[in-house]
């Protein structure tokens, strides 16, 4: 249990009393509507009161499109996906600081956090000791996963201060058909905003628990003649908690108290220039994390034990929309990569395990209207791994050092057919080809039946791949523990997904979807018994089978909401066993309200976690997280924002990996965040 | 896979004989623009016509709107009825009757007494066609689609971070005597100018 739950059991006391309150008005105020929705016949589907809204209050009303779905902007109701979309204002009003916490808040998300890294699970699948390598993770576009793991990094080493993110479309589903690898369970396309959003200059200054304390400088500014540019700088540290491990506690162990090892350090830089067609992005992250844990058998309570990364990504995108109809996008990517972990070890040996990547890359699509009927994109991306090289070592001498390059072409095909006005048939096709293992082809087809205004029925079939990473294919140490295998081959998913959305009135949409994931030559790490190495191998056949609903909707007195139920069951078909780290149901409730002050909400979350069954068989608790965030505009220049996450001190824990002597790696309790923001034009 | 194909195939395919046109809350919000545009756009005064005459709002080709209009039938604008027409696309007329001209069409007098004029995306490759008959009756041409105001149309909708925009030609609205009020020209995210061939961007 981590020191951590601040004790102010009055406070607690009177916000959880608060909270009831809230959930009773809630009750209320949805219960009536409910019944309208229902009734609601003869009144006119279409919304009649933006009749009464005038010209600067629809200005504001959004229409929501998504981008990354088919690489093209299209309308959510028509993309080839089940999508969900966060806002830069979701991000203000639930005090976002990181990713993960944005990303838990999503419909059958959840994630797992050792104390180090965040890894998210997705549908039921989250296996301990993966590397989030079977999500697809995209800035602006740009594929910013590593190069060694393949790692998709989203905590507070992920490449971008999330005060700077526009938008965040969640893109279910398998990918490959437009982006090749590592698209498996979803592909997240962060889009960042704009200068002429910022307009001047703005800062940020947090400070939380643990002596938490953050601070963000940025200057955006649109110069016409399509000149915009965005600049900013975030830099954090924190003290973190003094945790404890009930598996270390005995007097050797300082009764099972790590202290001062849970400290966390980063900044980010970000530069983004557009200049009419072209835009360059600029951006780069480094961490520096203590590791609390004693992971790997490491000295237990030692501050020495750390991880660093380093993540650095530049790219240049060209688009231009010709007068022929075509829509062209060209891309000159490069991305580096580093990690570095500080091991220490009983007697005089520390040992330092490192990866280090970089890797150019160039794509070209090009999409075109071609007539009513058909839309269509196709294109091409190359990308060279200049540098996939991994070290260990300790004072005793170089275990590891191992230096690869690879590389990889994909071309790839779609179109949006529009069979008539209301059945629109989406088929992509994409074929990878992989210096490592080979070539995969990945189709997806899509049937979006729009029955009417309100009525949208999606039927879709898909195939995806994740390419062995060099991690899982090369890393050995000398025969010490673990052994390579270059003869990998690419994981692979098929994916039948049914999705119903539903208009339900009162700005509310009600979508239900019902999926099953078939995963083949899953890529695990077993002991082979001829020398008792670890080593990486195709083995398993996973099935999921799942069901999701999701309400959400902005209501006519300002009230917003999300709400989503996740229920699925995944199993290893080869053991005939439920998979370990998989919480059968996901419960998410995401409610901003109006406070009676202009220009203040609050921001409610309420997150249930079913129980998860652990590395030895056990389970974790079943967890309720509430976090809640007041935030406003005191002054038309000043935002102020107060946070309190795990609102009830709930004590729940995540099940630890195999490198863990911890079965359940516990979270932290309740803490506190204090944030300002002031702008200057 | 090629079972799963076909039968997604032969779905979309059946599909198609049941439902009804659909398009998502976009056109909702674009119809509810126009209905605003009615306050801040004056038409030339026309003696003849009786002042309580209906507003007519047409839609020519695809209608995009399906009901998003149902609620203005039961709104006045003053003591003006709203009434909703829609027109055949080109294609669709030529099609059906063998008119393939805008001007040759009978029901062009109709299309030219409406008060405003939808030009649906299905006209696209004809909207110099229809504008070009039409330029100096008084009706405000609105349409979604790129290079709509240099062919000559009043009001075009964009598409901008998620939200709805508009731009506007001044002079095609002085070419059709409408006066485009200034509140309304001052949230327009692009303005042609009346007077030379400059653009004014925001």
């Amino acid at each position: 249990m981590s020191k951590g739950g601040v004790g102010l059991p009055e406070v607690i006391a009177i916000m959880g009393r608060r909270l009831c309150i809230v959930l009773a008005i809630l009750t209320a105020a949805m219960t009536p509507r409910a019944e309208t929705a229902r009734a609601g016949q003869q009144e006119p589907d279409a919304a009649p009161h933006l009749f009464d809204m005038s010209i600067e209050q629809l200005m504001e009303m959004e229409v929501q499109t998504v981008h990354g779905a088919s690489k093209y902007n299209q309308k959510v109701t028509e993309a080839p996906s089940s999508v969900t979309i966060i806002t830069a204002e979701d991000i203000q009003v639930y005090g976002y600081r990181t990713l993960d916490e944005i990303l838990r808040g999503v419909r059958g998300f959840y994630t797992t956090n050792d104390r180090n890294y965040t890894y998210l699970g997705v549908r039921g699948f989250g296996l301990p000791g993966d590397y989030n390598s079977r999500i697809l993770l995209l800035v602006d576009g740009f594929r910013i996963n590593d190069n060694v793991y393949d790692q998709a990094y989203i905590g507070d080493e992920f490449l971008l201060d999330v005060d700077l993110i526009d938008r965040i479309e969640i893109i279910r589903g398998p990918g490959s058909s437009l982006y090749g690898n590592s698209a498996f369970f979803a592909v997240i396309n962060v889009i960042t905003k704009s200068g002429k959003a910022l307009d001047g200059f703005e800062g940020a200054t947090g400070l939380g628990s643990y002596d938490a304390f953050r601070q963000r400088v940025s200057y955006g500014k649109e110069f016409g003649n399509g000149w915009d540019t965005l600049l900013s700088y975030t830099y954090h540290r924190e003290k973190g908690p003094d945790v404890y491990f009930k598996e270390y506690g005995n007097p050797a162990n300082n009764f099972g108290w790590a202290n001062g090892c849970d400290d966390a350090q980063h900044s980010n830089l970000f530069a983004k220039l557009r200049a009419g067609d072209v835009t360059l992005h600029a951006a780069h992250v480094s961490r520096e994390k203590g590791v609390p844990t004693a992971a790997w058998g490491t000295l237990f309570n030692d501050d020495r034990n750390d991880t660093h990364e380093k993540t650095t990504n530049l790219g240049l995108t060209y688009q231009r929309a010709f007068d022929n109809g075509i829509e062209a996008e060209g891309r000159l990517a490069f991305g580096h990569n580093h990690y570095g972990g500080r091991y220490m070890y009983p007697g005089p040996i520390s040992g330092y395990d490192a990866s280090t990547g970089y890797w150019v890359g160039t794509s070209l699509q090009l999409a075109k209207q071609i007539n009513e009927q058909h839309k269509l994109i196709w294109g091409i991306e190359y990308r060279d791994d200049r540098q996939q090289a991994q070290d260990y070592y300790d004072d005793t001498g170089v275990y590891l050092n191992d230096e690869r390059g690879s590389d990889q072409i994909g071309v790839f095909i779609q179109d949006e057919f529009h069979v008539c006005e209301n059945v629109i048939l989406n088929m992509g096709l994409r074929y990878d080809s992989y210096s490592t293992f080979g070539g995969t082809t990945n189709p997806r087809f899509a049937l979006i039946y729009k029955h009417t205004q309100e009525t949208i029925l999606k039927a879709i079939y898909g195939t995806a791949f994740r390419a062995p990473s060099a991690y899982e294919m090369y890393y050995n140490d000398g025969g010490w523990s673990m052994k390579t295998n270059p003869s990998l081959r690419p994981e692979s998913i098929t994916t039948y997904e049914l999705i119903l959305d539903q208009y339900i009135g009162h700005g509310l949409w009600g979508s239900v979807s019902a999926f099953i994931n078939e995963i083949d030559d899953l890529i695990e790490s077993v002991e082979d018994p001829a020398d008792g190495l670890m080593v990486f191998q195709n083995t398993s056949t996973v099935k999921a089978k799942g069901l999701e609903f999701e309400l959400s909707g902005k209501l006519r007195n300002g009230w917003r909401t999300r709400a989503s139920y996740c229920f699925v069951r995944a199993e290893n078909r080869d053991t005939d066993s439920l998979l370990p780290n998989s919480p059968r149901h996901i419960g998410k409730l995401n409610l901003t309200v109006p406070l009676p002050a202009d220009k203040f909400f609050l921001g409610l979350e309420l997150q249930y976690t079913g129980k998860r069954r652990t590395l030895t068989g056990h389970h974790t608790d079943g967890a309720l997280a509430a976090n809640l965030t007041i935030h406003g505009e005191v002054r038309p220049n000043l935002d102020v924002s107060v946070s309190v996450y795990n609102l009830f001190n709930q004590r729940y824990g995540h099940p630890g990996f195999a490198e863990h002597a911890q079965e359940i790696i516990y979270q932290n309790g309740t803490t506190f965040w204090f944030d300002l923001t002031y702008r200057h034009k | 896979m090629a079972a799963t194909a076909t039968a997604i195939l032969i779905a979309s395919l059946t599909a198609c004989a049941v439902g009804d046109t659909a398009q998502s809350t976009e056109y909702q919000i674009k119809a509810a623009f126009i209905f605003n545009f009615l306050k801040f756009v004056d038409w030339p005064p026309d003696p003849n016509a009786d002042p309580n005459s209906p507003i007519i709002i047409a839609v020519i080709g695809e209608n995009p709107f399906a009901k998003a209009f149902e609620p203005l039938q039961a709104k006045q604008v003053g003591d003006r009825q709203v009434l909703i027409r829609t027109y055949k696309g080109c294609q669709e007329l030529k099609d059906s009757d063998g008119i393939a001209r805008f001007v040759d069409r009978p029901d062009l007098a109709s299309i030219k007494a409406c008060h405003i004029l939808f030009v649906a995306r299905s006209e696209k490759q004809h909207i110099k066609d229809i504008l070009k008959p039409i330029e100096n009756a008084p009706i405000l041409t609105i349409a979604d689609m790129p290079g709509f105001l240099e062919a000559g149309g009043v009001i075009n909708f964009v598409l901008e971070d998620q939200k709805v925009r508009f731009e506007t030609s001044a002079r095609s609205a002085k070419r059709a005597r409408l006066n485009i009020r200034a509140q309304l020209l001052r949230l327009a995210t692009r303005v042609i100018k009346d007077d030379a061939e400059q653009t004014d961007s925001k």
